[in-house]
């Protein structure tokens, strides 16, 4: 958005772009845009990609920041072939021994796709078989600068802790906080681990606390790592005493008043463009969002106690006023309402007027429909909206599915697999879509051959990483809807084995139900 | 004096409303046919209306 109004909308660099590049423009949620998004394996965005006339890509910028100025020195940097992607991949093909080369590469990959690390994982793995001891270059943290080695010790220790499909591990990132206890980059270190150890599963449950303390020791003033500690307290539910602490010795931290003196700052220096940057229209709507989404966990907080219901009515209207398009801050109100015997109310925030508004997108009518039709009301309502969803997005497997449900509620399973069934099925090849296709027959327990077909698709398709137990999980679902569960009880040993903690205790639930069905069919 | 004012407004008023840039929206491949033609490169702009 900042993008668009301080740099596209500028016409100082309007007529740059024009003359030098052809401009495509790929929107998210659009059907075109999003095949764009997926051709080119890009998730977030802002992200500009930049192409040859063969189709090979040249550079990319990934995010915004004021000021303009300085983002147009990028892209004229990559017009000038200044270290640019394919000029860095070039050099490092003739020097493959320049480590601060190697380090501009790795950060290259990284900003490509922050998700997927391979690539810049193995550059940094060679920086560091190198230059052990950092001495062959530096390269910039921030406003600092430190040894590549370094940067790309901790960036591996980074994606040991964050990267999909791997084992996550905080050891590589503790061991740098040994090695190097005066980085520069030290404090973020502290923060990727602590944000870890707020949410990490099982066995990493014991040495957070203590972890969480020294963060907060080492660094007092910064109220992120006392919030931490407060999640991983609320995860837990221990150490509810010393979260209490923690939580109060937050106090003070308004981010509003922070932003307002930095804006206040950048204005008497003459850079109303920082200014924007700090404390702009995305600063606020972002403060908007955050307060909307206090005010519907205090009204869903205190109808769901029945109590306080004046109050918690009223931020909810506030709530639903702030963001009039959330359809889920809308839905749960309706279902509050609902249960309260509001049903006037629950109609009058989420009933046929809602539909009417312009910018619902598929999934927002989905949510709409599935909402109405299990309860039997509104159905008129309710249909056209998934109808409309239908047309939108004919492809789009969460509303094939949605659809698929309501169809089964309604009773016409034929519906059902007319739109959700075997001829949908064998088209797909993402893992993920076959899984839940499979689990959602089995939770029907129809249509379970094509069911099994899909579910044991997913598990060849996909790799052996824990981020893919939960298709064995569906895997083993399936089987055990189909009768089958001696081969059952093999997938969920197997999602058991993948996983990390995350969703033992579901996984463990469904292997008594298997280990009970074995043993009823032992009897028989 | 005055009429060279005036125009000078009008210029202004004139670059103010100038159209953005053209968006090209519909096939990639048909962009990247543009781009080898005029020897470009393409630019791709991936974005999301909230972001």
């Amino acid at each position: 958005m900042l993008l668009g109004q301080q740099y596209y909308d500028n016409p100082k660099y309007g007529k740059y772009l024009e003359e030098n590049f052809i401009l495509y423009r790929a929107p998210r949620g659009d059907k075109t845009g999003d095949a764009v998004f997926k051709r080119f394996n890009v998730s977030g965005t802002p992200f500009l990609l930049f192409i040859d006339g063969n189709g090979k890509e040249i550079d990319w910028i990934r995010g915004y920041s004021a000021p303009p100025d300085k983002f147009h020195d990028k892209v004229q940097r990559i017009l000038q072939g200044v270290d640019t992607f394919k000029v860095l991949s070039e050099q490092a093909a003739q020097n493959p021994k320049d480590v601060p080369l190697l380090t501009k590469l790795a950060k290259k990959h990284g900003e490509r796709d922050p998700v997927n690390t391979e690539k810049a994982n193995a550059l940094y793995k060679q920086i560091v078989a190198i230059d052990p001891d950092g001495r062959m270059g530096m390269t910039d943290f921030g406003k600092d600068q430190v040894s590549c080695t370094e940067f790309a010790e901790y960036s591996l220790g980074q994606a040991a802790l964050y990267t999909r499909g791997t084992k996550r591990s905080p050891e590589p990132l503790k061991a740098f906080l040994k090695k190097y206890p005066a980085s520069k980059i030290l404090k973020s270190a502290y923060m990727s681990l602590s944000s870890f150890y707020a949410y990490a599963p099982g066995p990493y449950k014991e040495e957070a606390f203590p972890f969480l303390e020294e963060a907060v020791a080492k660094y007092p003033d910064y109220p992120y790592f006392r919030l931490y500690y407060v999640s991983r307290s609320m995860n837990n539910k221990e150490n509810i005493e010393r979260a209490i602490e923690m939580a109060e010795a937050m106090g003070g931290m308004d981010y509003a008043s922070i932003a307002n003196y930095r804006a206040r700052l950048y204005q008497l220096k003459g850079d109303l463009s920082q200014a924007e940057a700090a404390y702009g229209p995305e600063f606020m709507d972002g403060r908007v969002t955050s307060l909307a989404a206090s005010l519907f966990s205090y009204a869903s907080f205190w109808m769901q106690q029945k109590k306080n219901l004046d109050s918690a009515e009223k931020m909810m209207g506030t709530a639903i006023l702030l963001q009039p398009d959330n359809a889920y801050f809308r839905q749960s109100a309706a279902g509050l309402y609902l249960q309260a015997g509001k049903t006037d109310k629950a109609f009058e925030i989420f009933g046929p007027e809602f539909i009417k508004t312009p910018k619902l997108n598929a999934s927002d009518l989905m949510t709409y429909a599935r909402f109405w039709v299990p309860r039997k009301q509104n159905l008129e309502s309710a249909t056209a909206a998934m109808e409309s969803a239908l047309k939108l997005s004919p492809e789009d497997a969460y509303v094939l599915q949605s659809a698929a449900q309501i169809f089964i509620t309604m009773e016409k399973p034929d519906k059902a697999l007319e739109i959700f069934g075997p001829a949908y099925i064998k088209t797909q090849d993402n893992p993920s879509t076959l899984s839940n296709y499979g689990r959602f027959w089995a939770g029907q327990k129809k249509n379970l051959d094509s069911a099994l077909e899909a579910a044991k698709k997913a598990t060849t398709l996909a790799g052996q990483s824990s981020s893919q137990s939960y298709l064995w999980d569906s895997l083993a679902a399936v089987y055990l809807a189909a009768g089958k569960p001696e081969e059952a009880l093999k997938a969920e040993e197997k999602a058991l084995s993948l996983d990390e903690g995350y969703n033992t205790e579901s996984y463990q639930a469904q292997l008594k139900k298997i280990k009970d069905e074995i043993e009823k069919k032992a009897k028989k | 004096m005055k009429k060279a004012f005036v125009f000078f407004i009008l210029l202004l008023l004139s670059a103010a409303f100038l159209p953005a840039q053209t968006w090209l929206t519909g096939s990639v491949d048909d962009a990247l046919a543009k781009a080898k033609a005029q020897g470009k490169l393409l630019l791709l702009d991936f974005f999301a209306s909230s972001g």
